[in-house]
Formats: structure tokens, sequence, C-alpha cells
């Protein structure tokens, strides 16, 4: 019997049958790698490109880098429309995280100091027009007199127009 | 070159070329938060200060924090460098040992190799020994260790290796429970005859084993965790300690012998899974996990090939007739069954990883035997007619079930990476509800690790989901 095996040959369809997934497997991880270097997003959710696209996304660790590393979380800029909506392209951070209904990432801004007295009655009008209940308790616990959430909501974007 | 030396080349190319797509995905995930921030903190102090930290109630680990002790000294404060290149190099140090163990010399050996390269690390009891650190991953030392000492035991009579395996064996069982598996390894490979370490060599390791009980049991008195402090699996649902000891009060020993025996079915079938029965639960919800599904269909074929081999082997199992393969098979059962045990009181996916470890040794020699037997001409009965057409149908799926989870395994670090990444950033937060002063040293240490986390080595995004629908991210 083990002469016979030694002198038989593997069957073809039994080598590809093993390699062939093996072998696509390899190449995607090398695919990844290459892609991932070359800044392709192909495997990938696109990294933010700024401080408002990271907090739409809800990407804290972005968040925190970009803010250490000095951008404007007030700052209007503009965001992909594919991150927050096609009809909203123009937004600053900070309201940009409303709409990433992550209360946890509005702490974290709260606490780096990103929010100021006039933008946190800004913001939890923001938050009472998309209904981030949450937020908007957070950022106004006695309430939020004189919010016009349709207005607010209307205005941001009127900007992106 | 000749034939044998090509094969075992291309061998060790492709466990290096695994290495380096892992060591790729593991340089991604930072240093993490949960108990790697707080096991940092205590390395500060004089060396046998912190063994003494591995001397607890429950728990007798003093090798663990050694190694840990270890890498942060040499880190002099690089610890990102040092504690993630650690894991990249262990990696390393578990699938060259698994290479030299199987020795795949010939083409069928060689065929076979790589897939049994993604059963080692597409198993589900290897994730988890990379997907955390402490931040070293005592699991993935402690395969390292039955690695080195299996290959030590399986070749010729060398002096220096009574030497090595018993230095090996202290640091095993002095650093995890299942450790004691490194020092079962030597005394069951003596007794299926391998003769790498002297009688008088094994006759110190049972006696380094019998000083451990004395040690835990009798002078330090540390005993063993009670069910009280950890949650754990029965059934299809998760419980506290609290609620374990409720449901198990007065007998407890259902519970260990649930344990046990979700350890080894786990092992062999990818079902349960850290104890509790996902996929049957998906099943009966009426919507299949199809990851749990790949799990399963893969390591089911897996062990139906080691199995064959048990059967087809028998008769010379019986005459005592042993081969290296038949050693290899043999000590896989018995170190299920010795690592399933001592799992009674806990059962987790990687605590199993040494029996994970020869699992796919023992799979190797299963598969190889497999495809030896389809090279023979097919003639005679029907059956065996159609025996190569079942073969690669066979061997189809199972290196397609096992590439998934293999790499499903590189898709969940990028998960991981993301993961821990996020919990760095929101890591204020979290000291803030401790509403503790944090002294300077803590404070420092955060900052280093943050920054390392989100600024220094930031970068790694998410995954597609459409792409990981297959991967087990969780």
């Amino acid at each position: 019997m083990t002469q016979a095996m030694g002198d038989a040959r593997l069957p073809r369809g039994l080598v590809l049958a093993t390699l062939v997934p093996a072998v696509i497997g390899v190449v995607l991880l090398i695919a990844f790698v290459v892609a991932e270097l070359a800044g392709s997003t192909v495997f990938v959710y696109g990294p933010a490109q700024n401080l408002a696209e990271a907090a739409a996304i809800a990407d804290a660790a972005a968040v925190l880098r970009r803010l250490r590393a000095g951008e404007d979380p007030s700052a209007m800029v503009i965001v992909r429309p594919e991150v927050i909506s096609s009809s909203l392209t123009r937004v600053s951070a900070l309201e940009a995280s409303i709409w990433g209904r992550e209360i946890e990432l509005v702490k974290l801004l709260d606490r780096e100091g990103a929010i100021d007295a006039a933008q946190r009655r800004y913001l939890a009008c923001l938050s009472l027009g998309l209904r981030a209940d949450a937020i908007t308790e957070y950022l106004a616990p006695t309430g939020t007199d004189g919010c016009n959430a349709d207005e607010t909501l209307a205005r941001i974007q009127a900007r992106s127009q | 070159m000749s034939h044998t030396r090509y094969w075992l080349l291309l061998s060790y190319g492709a466990a290096v070329l695994m290495s380096a797509t892992l060591g790729y995905f593991l340089l991604r995930v930072p240093i993490q938060t949960t108990d790697s921030f707080t096991n940092i903190l205590l390395l500060d102090a004089p060396f046998m200060d912190v063994l003494r930290t591995g001397i607890e109630p429950g728990y007798l680990r003093p090798g663990l924090w050694a190694q840990l002790k270890i890498v942060y000294d040499l880190s002099q404060g690089e610890y990102f460098y040092w504690f993630r290149w650690t894991a990249v190099v262990e990696v390393l140090c578990v699938l060259l040992p698994f290479t030299a163990l199987l020795r795949p010399v010939t083409a069928p050996a060689a065929l076979v190799f790589p897939l049994a390269l993604a059963v080692l690390v597409g198993h589900h009891a290897f994730a988890w020994t990379i997907r955390e650190a402490f931040p070293v991953n005592a699991y993935l030392t402690n395969v390292i260790f039955c690695a080195v000492v299996v290959n030590l035991t399986l070749g010729a009579y060398r002096w220096w290796k009574d030497v090595v395996v018993v230095a090996i064996v202290i640091a095993a069982v002095t650093s995890l429970e299942s450790g004691l598996l490194v020092g079962g390894i030597v005394v069951a490979g003596y007794l299926l005859g391998m003769r790498g370490v002297s009688r008088a060599g094994v006759g110190v390791v049972l006696a380094l084993i019998a000083a451990y009980f004395v040690l835990r049991f009798g002078v330090l008195g540390t005993g063993l965790p009670s069910l009280i402090e950890r949650e754990s699996s029965f059934g299809f649902e998760r419980y506290s300690g609290e609620e374990l000891s409720r449901i198990f009060e007065g007998r407890v020993h259902v519970f260990y012998a649930y344990n046990v025996i979700a350890s080894v079915l786990g092992t062999l079938f990818a079902e349960p899974r850290d104890g509790m029965w996902r996929l049957t639960r998906s099943l009966l919800d009426g919507s299949p996990d199809p990851r749990l599904l790949v799990g399963v269909v893969s390591s089911s074929i897996a062990t139906g090939l080691i199995g064959r081999y048990v059967w087809v082997r028998r008769e010379f199992w019986r005459r005592w007739d042993l081969e290296r393969g038949d050693r290899i098979v043999m000590l896989f059962v018995l170190v299920l069954l010795a690592n399933a045990g001592i799992s009674f009181a806990y059962t987790k996916d990687v605590i199993m990883s040494p029996a994970g470890y020869f699992y796919a040794a023992a799979f190797f020699v299963g598969c190889r035997h497999y495809v030896d037997s389809l090279r023979l001409e097919p003639v005679g009965t029907r059956a065996r007619r159609l025996a190569p057409g079942i073969g690669t149908a066979l061997m189809l799926v199972l290196s397609m079930t096992w590439t998934i989870r293999a790499v499903g395994l590189h898709a969940a670090l990028t998960q991981t990476a993301y993961k821990v990444r996020q919990q760095w950033a929101y890591f204020d937060a979290f000291i803030e509800r401790n509403h503790q002063p944090v002294p300077p040293r803590v404070q420092a240490l955060k900052t280093h690790l943050q920054n390392d986390a989100v600024s220094v080595h930031s970068g790694s995004v998410e995954m597609r989901e459409e792409l990981t629908t297959l991967f087990e991210m969780d």
C-alpha cells in the first residue's frame, strides 16, 4: 500500500480544492494590507476627513485625536454626502455630533471644553429637533425654553444648499 | 534540493507568512484599557512585590506577573512597541514549533499543512489568545510552552532537554492553572513512548506537579475561585456569579460536569461556545447564525477526519504499534480531556487553547492520512470509485470554511483595534465615574497609553459590514 501511495500522484482536483480557497484567503489578506497602505477604502469604511465627519459617525478616537491636534469643533466644514445625508454637507463638528446621536461623544466634546454656554443652548435645541432626547436632557436638564427646533434645523439645512 | 527539504521549507514559509499577516493586524491593536492598564500600573513595583501580586485567594500566578514584569522593564516606557511586538513574536513562536511538530516533508503533507495552519489560528480557542492581552496574553504563552515541550519530548533524548522542560513546566504551572497541562504533556508523552525527556526528567516534572498542589492548597491556601466570582454560561443563557451560586446550590457538581462536557464538545464541534449553545439557540429562534454555522461545519468535518484516523488505526493502537502521527492524535485526546477537566469550574473557549493547538495537529495527521488514501487508484467497489470525488468535495468545504475562519480572525482583530481605540477615547469618563482622585502616576500612564491609542498608533477603521457577515467579529 505504501509503495502504491508513493507512486500515485495527488488528484489535481483534490489539490485545487484544498489550495484554491486558502490561496484566495491569503491574496485577500495581502490585498487588504496593500489597500490600507495605499489609502484605499475598498475593505473599510473611509476614515473621517475632518472633525465633523468623525463626530457624525461617532468615531470617538478620531474626534479626540483631531480635537487635541487643534481642529476647531465650531468651524463649518464640508462633510461628504454619505456621512450624514446628501442634503446636509456643511456643518460644524458640534452639530454633526448631535446627528451622530451618541451621547457619550457629546459628553466627550463637553469634557474637552468644546461646548460653551451659548453652544449648549443651540445644540440642545438642535437635539430637540432631531429627537435625540438623551442628548437634549444632558445639554439642557432644566428645559429648552425659547427653542425653535424647526427653524434651527432649517437654518442648518439651508447652509448646505 | 531534496523534495523532503523543499516541502518542509515551503511549509515553514507558510507558517511565517501566516505569522506576518497576523502580526500586521496585531500591531493595529493598541494596549487595552481593561486588564492591561491596571496591570501595567502594578508593574512599577520591585520584582518580588510584583510576583506577590500573582498570589491571591483562588489564584497562584506569579509566573504570569514575572512575564509581564520582564517585558515592562525591557520596554523602558515604550509600552506599545514592546507589548504588541511580544504578541507578534509569540504568534511566530506558536506557528514555528507547530511546523516542526508536524514535519510536512511529502507532497500530501505539504498540501494539508496550510489547512492545518488555518485550523490552528481559525479555531475559536485560539482567537482570544491574541484578541486580548493583559498586556501579555498568558494563554498564548501557555500554548507556546505546550508547543515547545511536545517537540522536545517527541525528539531524541538530550540531557539539556530535561533542564529546559523542567524550567518550562515551572514557568507554566506558576502562570496559569492550565499550565499544569504542560507537565501533563511531558508525562503523557513518556507513557506514549516519547523519549525526548529522560525518566528522571519526567520524575522531576511529576514532583513539580505534586509540589504545585501542596503549595497551592496546603502552604499558601489559595484554593479555587468560588462560583460567585465569575459569570458563566449554562445552556442558552449567561449567568452572574450570584445567579450560578443560587441555581447550583447543593449540586455544584452538575455545573462542573456541564463545564467539562461543554469544553470537550466546544473544542470538537464549535458548539457550545464559552459554554453557551449559541448556534442551537439561533436555530430555535428561526434565524441560524451563518458565522456559527461555518464554525460547526468546519469543526465537525475536521473532527470527523480525526475520528476516521482513530478508526483506521485502531488495530495498530491495540498492538501498541505507534507511529509519530498516532502519538500526536493520542496526545490530543489526553490534552483535550485534561484541559476540559481543568476547566471544570469555569468554561471559556480560550482556556481550551492548548487543546485547540493539539486539535489542529491531530487534524493534520487525520487529514494527511485521508488525502493519502485518495491517492490510491479508484478501483473496486462503487464506493471506492466515488471516493476521489467525495474527497475533493470534502476538502473544498474544509478549505473554504477554515479559510473563512482564519481570515475572519484577521478581520476580528481590526474590530478589536477599533473598539479598543473607542474605549481609550472614553476612558476619562470612566475614570470620572469612579469619583476618586487620580494620582499623578496613574494620570501620566493614562495620558501615555491614551495618546498611543488615539494619536500615535491611530488609523484603524472599521471593516465594511457587508464583508464580515461570515466572520466572528464579536
